[in-house]
Parts: C-alpha cells; sequence; structure tokens
C-alpha cells in the first residue's frame, strides 16, 4: 500500500493529534452508549486504563501478537464493569455513577503498589504497534455497529427506557440487563480505546486514568449530544483539537471542560448536534403498506 | 379457567394498607372496571398487577401463571399491556416508533442478524412497521405516523399509548383513568375504541372516575373502598348496592346517576 | 499498638462520620448527589489557610468563620447549579452531572490560582503537644477533631429531631412534596439545607487539615470517595448509618494502612463499599431517609 505524499506529510506532523482524535473519539462513544440507556458511568477513564495496563503487560510480558491482545484487552474492563454494574443497576441511576466516579482513582492507588505494572514509574517501551488506520478502523466499525443497533429493536429499546424507564419495562423492555449491556459494550470500547494508545505512546503512567479524564469524556458526549452516535464524536473532536489550538490557556483546560458540562446540561441538553436520528430500520420505513 | 385472578393482594405502605386482600377474577373476554373513591387502592391495585409495586402478601395469577414474583418484563411477554394515569408517552420518538416499541416482546432479531441486516432481520422489521400502522389505525391515528409523540394533542396521546399497548395484542389490557382529561366528545370516541378492543382477542381491565363512562361500558364491576373489595358485579346491580352507594357514591352522586339513568 | 491504632482511626472517623453527614443530608432533603460537595471540604481548609495568613487568630476562631465561609459558598454553588434543574424537575442524574462539571471546574480553577502544591497551616495555629491517656498518645488537634465533631452532630441532630425546621427537612425527605403542604418555600429550604451541609464540610476540611498538615486543591476530591463508601455503606439519606459507617471506614483505614500499606486505604474502601452493594444495597441499617435522625 503507497500512501500519497501529502497525507504522510499530514500524518507527519500532526500524527499524535490524529491518533487522538480517533481515540478520544472511541472515548466518546464509549461514554455514549451509557447515557443512551438513561444511565451515567464515570468509569470509563478507568476501563481506558485497565485496557491499556492489560493490553501493554500482554505485549511486554507474553509477546503475544497485537491481533490478540486488541481484542483480549477488554476482558479485564468488562470484569470490572460486570462487577460494579450487577449490583448497582437494579438501583436508581445514581449508584452507578457514585460506585464508577472513584473506581479510576482506586486503581491509581493500585497501580502505583503493584510492582509488575511498573509502580508509579508506569511502563515505559511498548512497541508502537497501533497505527493511524488501526485506530480509525476501529472508530468507524463502532459507529457503524452502534448505528445498525440503534435503528433496530435494540435502539428503540435503548431510548424507550432512557426516555421512562418504568413505560418501557411495561412495553416488556429488560430493563436492567439492556443497560449492563450497555455499560459492558462501554467497557469494551474504552479497553480497545486504552489498549490502542498504549500501544502508540509507548509509555503508560498511573496518573492518566483518574478523576480528571473521566469528566472529560462525559464533556465529549455532552458537548456533541447523544442523538446519534456520530455526534459525541464530534464532541471529542472539538474538545481535543480546542487546547492545541488555544495553547496559552492549558492551565484552563479542565475549567473549561467542567464548564462545558454546567452550560450543556442548562442550556443545550441535546448537544451541538442535536439532531435525533430515527429508530426504524431504512428500508422498512421506505415500505409504506407493506402489509 | 380466569386470565387474572388475585388471591388476597396486599400492599401496606409502612403503616397505611393501599391494598388489603383483595380477590378478583377476572374471566376472558369482555370489559372489566374497577371502581372506587380517591385513595381506595385503584392505581396501586394495578400497579401490583403489572408488577411495577411487589405485593406485601398474596398471589396473582395472569394467563395460567404465577406470576407474583414475574418482574413487569415479563408479564409483558405474557401478554399483559397498560396505559397510564399521567401519559407516559415517548415524547421525543415518533408515534411509529412509539407503537414499534410496544412489539419488542414479538420481535426476536439478534445482535448478529441486527448488525449485518441478514437473517430475517428485514422481513421483521417490515412486518412491525405494518403491525404498528394497524394499531395506528385501530386507534385513528394512521396519518400521523412520522409525527413526534409530543406534538400530538392531549386526547391523541392518551390514543397513542393505547395504540402502543395493543401493537403486541395483549390478552389483557389495563387502562388507567383513560377518559381522565376528555371532553365528552372525546370520551364517547374512547368508549367506541374500547368497545372495539373488547370485541377482539383482548380483553379490557380499566379504572375511571367517568361513571357513565363506566356504567355505558363495562360488563363487570369491582368496587374498592379503603383497599378493601366491597362489591363485585354487573353494571345494573351496583346501582342498587347499599353498601356501595353508601360507601362510595354518597347522596348527591347517587341522585346524579339516578337522574342520568331516568 | 492495637489501642492506639484504634484511637487514631475512631479519630479519623469522627471526621468521616462530620463530612458524610453533610452530604447524605444533601441527598436527604434535596434528592440530589451534589458532587460539588467535595469542593466545600477543600474551601474550609483554604479559608483556614487564607484567615490564619491574614491575622493570628486562635483555631477556635477560625474553625467557625472557615466553616461558615464553606456553608456560604455553598449556597451560591448550589444556587447556580442547581435551580434551573430544580424548577424543571429535571431528572437526578442532570443534576449529578451538572455538579460534576461544576466541582472540576472548581477543583482546577484552583489549581491553576493557587497552585497544585501542598500547602500547610501555621504551626502556631494549634499547639503541637500531646498528651498520654491510659498508654495511648493524643494529640491536640485529634482533641480539637473530637470536640469539633461532638459539637456539630449534636448540634445537627438537635436540629432535625427538635425544632420545626428538622421536621420540615424530615418531612421533605420522606415526601418530597411534603415541604410544599407545609408552606416551606424549596428554594429558602435548598439554601438552609446547603448552608448546614456546607458548613459542615467546611470544618471537616479544617480539622482534616489540621490532622494531616497538609491542604491541597484537590484534596476535597479523594474525601468524596470516603464519602461515597460511608454514605452508601450507611444508606442513602440515612443519618445513623452516615455516622457508624464513617467511624468504622476510619478504623479499617487506620488498620489497613498500619499493617498493610497506606496505599491500599482507597482500595480497601472501594471494596467495601462494592462488598455492600452486593449484599445490602439499601445500606447496612435498612431504611435509608433523614427520617431516621
Amino acid at each position: 500500500m503507497t500512501i500519497p505524499p501529502w497525507l504522510d506529510d499530514l500524518l507527519w506532523t500532526y500524527g499524535n493529534v490524529i491518533n487522538a482524535l480517533g481515540i478520544n473519539g472511541l472515548l466518546a462513544l464509549a461514554m455514549y452508549v451509557v447515557l443512551a440507556v438513561g444511565q451515567l458511568s464515570l468509569g470509563q477513564a478507568a476501563f481506558m486504563g485497565l485496557g491499556a495496563y492489560s493490553g501493554a503487560l500482554m505485549t511486554l510480558k507474553l509477546q503475544l501478537p497485537f491481533y490478540v491482545v486488541l481484542p483480549a484487552s477488554c476482558v479485564v474492563p468488562v470484569a470490572f464493569a460486570l462487577a460494579i454494574g450487577i449490583p448497582t443497576l437494579r438501583l436508581s441511576g445514581v449508584y452507578l455513577a457514585i460506585a464508577t466516579i472513584g473506581l479510576g482513582e482506586v486503581l491509581r492507588a493500585v497501580y502505583v503498589n503493584v510492582d509488575l505494572v511498573g509502580g508509579a514509574m508506569g511502563l515505559n517501551g511498548i512497541p508502537e504497534k497501533a497505527d493511524t488506520w488501526m485506530i480509525y478502523a476501529c472508530l468507524i466499525l463502532a459507529i457503524a455497529a452502534l448505528w445498525l443497533v440503534g435503528r433496530s429493536r435494540i435502539g428503540r429499546a435503548m431510548e424507550a427506557m432512557r426516555a421512562d424507564a418504568t413505560a418501557a419495562a411495561v412495553m416488556g423492555v429488560d430493563v436492567p440487563r439492556y443497560q449492563l449491556a450497555a455499560l459492558v459494550t462501554s467497557a469494551v470500547l474504552a479497553g480497545v480505546a486504552g489498549c490502542l494508545s498504549a500501544h502508540q505512546s509507548s509509555f503508560i503512567g498511573p496518573n492518566e486514568y483518574g478523576f480528571e479524564p473521566a469528566v472529560t469524556i462525559l464533556s465529549f458526549a455532552l458537548l456533541g449530544g447523544i442523538g446519534t452516535p456520530i455526534a459525541p464524536v464530534i464532541g471529542a473532536w472539538i474538545l481535543t483539537l480546542l487546547p492545541e489550538l488555544l495553547r496559552g490557556f492549558s492551565d484552563l483546560r479542565l475549567v473549561f471542560n467542567g464548564i462545558i458540562i454546567v452550560v450543556a446540561v442548562l442550556f443545550l441538553p441535546r448537544g451541538l448536534i442535536g439532531w435525533r436520528m430515527g429508530r426504524i430500520a431504512r428500508h422498512a420505513r421506505m415500505g409504506r403498506g407493506a402489509a | 379457567m380466569m386470565l387474572l385472578e388475585t388471591k388476597g393482594l396486599t400492599r401496606r405502605y409502612q403503616g397505611l394498607v393501599a391494598v388489603d386482600g383483595v380477590e378478583l377474577a377476572i374471566p376472558q373476554g369482555g370489559v372489566h372496571a374497577v371502581i372506587g373513591p380517591n385513595g381506595a387502592g385503584k392505581t396501586t391495585l394495578f400497579n401490583l398487577i403489572s408488577g411495577l409495586v411487589a405485593p406485601s402478601e398474596g398471589t396473582l395469577r395472569f394467563a395460567g401463571t404465577d406470576v407474583t414474583r414475574l418482574p413487569t418484563y415479563r408479564r409483558a411477554a405474557l401478554g399483559l399491556g397498560r396505559t397510564f394515569q399521567n401519559i407516559r408517552v415517548f415524547a421525543e420518538m415518533s408515534v411509529l416508533e412509539n407503537v414499534l416499541t410496544g412489539l419488542h416482546t414479538t420481535l426476536h432479531a439478534g445482535l448478529p442478524s441486527i448488525l449485518t441486516r441478514l437473517g430475517g432481520f428485514r422481513a421483521e422489521e417490515r412486518r412491525a412497521v405494518a403491525a404498528a400502522r394497524e394499531a395506528l389505525a385501530l386507534v385513528g391515528l394512521a396519518d400521523r405516523a412520522s409525527q413526534p409523540a409530543a406534538s400530538l394533542s392531549y386526547g391523541d396521546q392518551r390514543r397513542l399509548e393505547i395504540a402502543r399497548a395493543m401493537a403486541g395484542q395483549p390478552k389483557l389490557l389495563l387502562l388507567d383513568e383513560p377518559a381522565a382529561g376528555m371532553n365528552p366528545a372525546e370520551t364517547a370516541a374512547l368508549a367506541e375504541l374500547v368497545r372495539r378492543i373488547a370485541a377482539g382477542s383482548t380483553t379490557v381491565l380499566l379504572v375511571e372516575h367517568d361513571m357513565g363512562f363506566v356504567m355505558s361500558l363495562s360488563d363487570h364491576i369491582t368496587v374498592l373502598n379503603f383497599g378493601r373489595r366491597i362489591f363485585e358485579g354487573p353494571p345494573a346491580r351496583v346501582r342498587s348496592e347499599p353498601a356501595v352507594i353508601e360507601a362510595y357514591l354518597g347522596a348527591r352522586l347517587a341522585a346524579k346517576l339516578h337522574a342520568s339513568h331516568a | 499498638m492495637l489501642a492506639q491504632q484504634l484511637v487514631n482511626g475512631v479519630l479519623l472517623g469522627a471526621t468521616y462520620a462530620l463530612f458524610a453527614l453533610g452530604f447524605t443530608l444533601m441527598f436527604g432533603v434535596l434528592r440530589v448527589i451534589n458532587l460539588t460537595y467535595g469542593f466545600y471540604f477543600t474551601a474550609g481548609a483554604f479559608l483556614a489557610l487564607g484567615l490564619s495568613r491574614l491575622a493570628p487568630l486562635p483555631i477556635l476562631v477560625i474553625l467557625p468563620l472557615a466553616a461558615i465561609g464553606s456553608g456560604l459558598a455553598a449556597i451560591v454553588i448550589d444556587a447556580v447549579l442547581l435551580t434551573r434543574l430544580r424548577r424543571q424537575k429535571a431528572p437526578e442524574l442532570a443534576s449529578l452531572m451538572v455538579t460534576l462539571g461544576g466541582v472540576l471546574a472548581l477543583y482546577s480553577g484552583m489549581t491553576a490560582w493557587l497552585g497544585p502544591d501542598i500547602q500547610r497551616l501555621p504551626p502556631a495555629l494549634i499547639s503541637a503537644d500531646a498528651y498520654e491517656i491510659l498508654g495511648v498518645r493524643v494529640t491536640a488537634a485529634q482533641l480539637l477533631i473530637l470536640a469539633a465533631t461532638i459539637v456539630l452532630v449534636a448540634a445537627l441532630l438537635a436540629l432535625l429531631r427538635a425544632t420545626r425546621l428538622g421536621l420540615a427537612l424530615r418531612a421533605m425527605a420522606e415526601q418530597p412534596d411534603a415541604a410544599g403542604l407545609m408552606g416551606i418555600d424549596t428554594g429558602r429550604l435548598a439554601m438552609l439545607v446547603s448552608f448546614l451541609s456546607g458548613t459542615l464540610a467546611g470544618a471537616g476540611g479544617v480539622l482534616i487539615g489540621l490532622n494531616f498538615n497538609a491542604i491541597q486543591p484537590f484534596m476535597g476530591e479523594s474525601m468524596m470517595l470516603r464519602g461515597f463508601v460511608v454514605i452508601i455503606v450507611g444508606g442513602l439519606g440515612d443519618v445513623r448509618g452516615a455516622l457508624i459507617a464513617g467511624l468504622a471506614l476510619g478504623v479499617i483505614e487506620v488498620l489497613t494502612a498500619g499493617y498493610l500499606s497506606s496505599n491500599l486505604k482507597e482500595a480497601v474502601a472501594f471494596l467495601i463499599l462494592v462488598a455492600v452493594l452486593w449484599t445490602r444495597p439499601q445500606g447496612l441499617f435498612g431504611l435509608s431517609t433523614v427520617r431516621r435522625a
């Protein structure tokens, strides 16, 4: 495969930013799937860290090939999602948020203490096996899958339970099961994003997956909106590019992310891209009077 | 065999007994009504039947299955549909999408077939849309299919809720104060709709305050007072039952009823 | 050795209980998980730092001033973030998200302004003396913690149990519409509860700042993790549960630090949280309302 020279230049100059756009897009989708069923998880940064650490260890210590490592890197995040999701999703929505919000900070303390994962120094020299096309292939696959699911009985059930969980249950929707499935999907997406980022920056440390990235991921989805799977990705892109353009204000980046969340919830509940996707498969919508 | 049968159904809230040992036996077919003064426990009874509230005591059988411990969604799959006193349509979804949600239990496409659009997915979606349009036609909303549910008038939202509950062709349809907030013309149209539903394979159980509506429509009436059943029988006998008149109707309403009956 | 650790644990737990009490009060009455709550803890500590640099005031003046200042900050922040959502009767997760964004902005703004480094209260603020009581060493700061916690908790319980206002708060916790029925303006109630809770958190911040002699903008955030553990283990909105769970958590943390590793404190607290969610999600003490004050 030959790459045209202009693209090669672009990738070389802005490679890190382009990769970050793809990875943050995946993280925004990890937030989207949970918000789309009317829940709030703040564990995505923690799931990302678990994917990054478990993926890096599989590469460094077990020397497994990357096509095994990448899918396997969601195993640990999913296990954590199940351990927290099963008990909390039987309860009201605040429990999942409360139980996940501390997860990142707790894991940070654990990483620092465990020599196997490099302690406070983190893990170095992770081979750079994730390239740009791989990141974007994952992103496009995730968007397409979420779009197809959105236009199906599952997508309708998801929107129904977000609007009114009781009414959805009366329609026959097993609300806790769908919510758990959404959380597991979120853990998969975040875990893969973590594994990809670990294998393109060559270094991971214990401080990258705590409270601040967790809230930043939420700001991606709230800025973009959750009417379609594209919207949160665009939110992530805006919030990833903005600090690149406004380097002088890097101290205030997190202040800005926090204010974005406040403003979005209070004044822009649909996000910047408020358009809501239909919930009926295209062919069925077109085929009027098929009965 | 009874379609719905409760035995000693009881629900307590911190010292207050909302539903007190209610025995209900609803046979298949027809329109059944539960009436009673405010606070008699009617809505709690509906919530017990649909599984939104767990009973403190007693059992509940529906369509030959003991559903006392079954979660709401499983009861829906057995053929139990309902509407709500305060309208609960999915406001942002279109009218058609609302009704399609009501078909959830009849659709079975798995994730692989949804992701590939293969394995019968297309045919199933087409069937679902057709069934949803049929349900909309039943309530007279066929031409509103693509509008957002929130844009419908109050009365139309009530009809949409009925279409959504009817889409899956439930064995039993619970209507919680369907005529609330409707004008006389809308109420008359609603009565006609309920008759049409009951003429099909769906049994109707309703809670309603509008006595004219209940009396003209129901085959069978249960009266609750303070969570207890105080009467059960045909509408003709409710009017003459002293316990009901005393406990529920009161002198003024009773007179009004006689006047409307004369 | 064990006796010493138990005493340290109980005294640490007393501040956790104090902190969690305000948090559970806020949730019980206003039905909002208000994540800015941790910031009032930070605010209390920094107000004490600022005041002590401004004038050589005794701690018994600084502590109430800093606590009240945090309470006032809580009123303002609650009004800015939550008035609109309360009026719209927005879902609880919307309120949670707004306070989450708010608290990130507050912490980060404070870090940008004052720097991320650990700051220390002037040594003159409290005597460094320690007393031997039955072979257990207790510092002056610890005695202050104990006294302040007892006073504040007793005052809060008296307020909830013995006043008309307390009755209204408990009625509100029981039945959100009750306040309206009793003729209480929900806006004023929100101000009052924010003030009470913010004051408790602020006092906690001063006391912890004294005890560990370390003040830093994000200190409220790690405290929030303990707040979550305490209110879930104690039962959301359960005042008595929060007190017991707070004390227990303090003891467990000190024992973990003593016998395992001080870095595993958070992990142990979190394991307890998850274990309780699996086994007794309504909290260890059953009913979950402020009614059980």
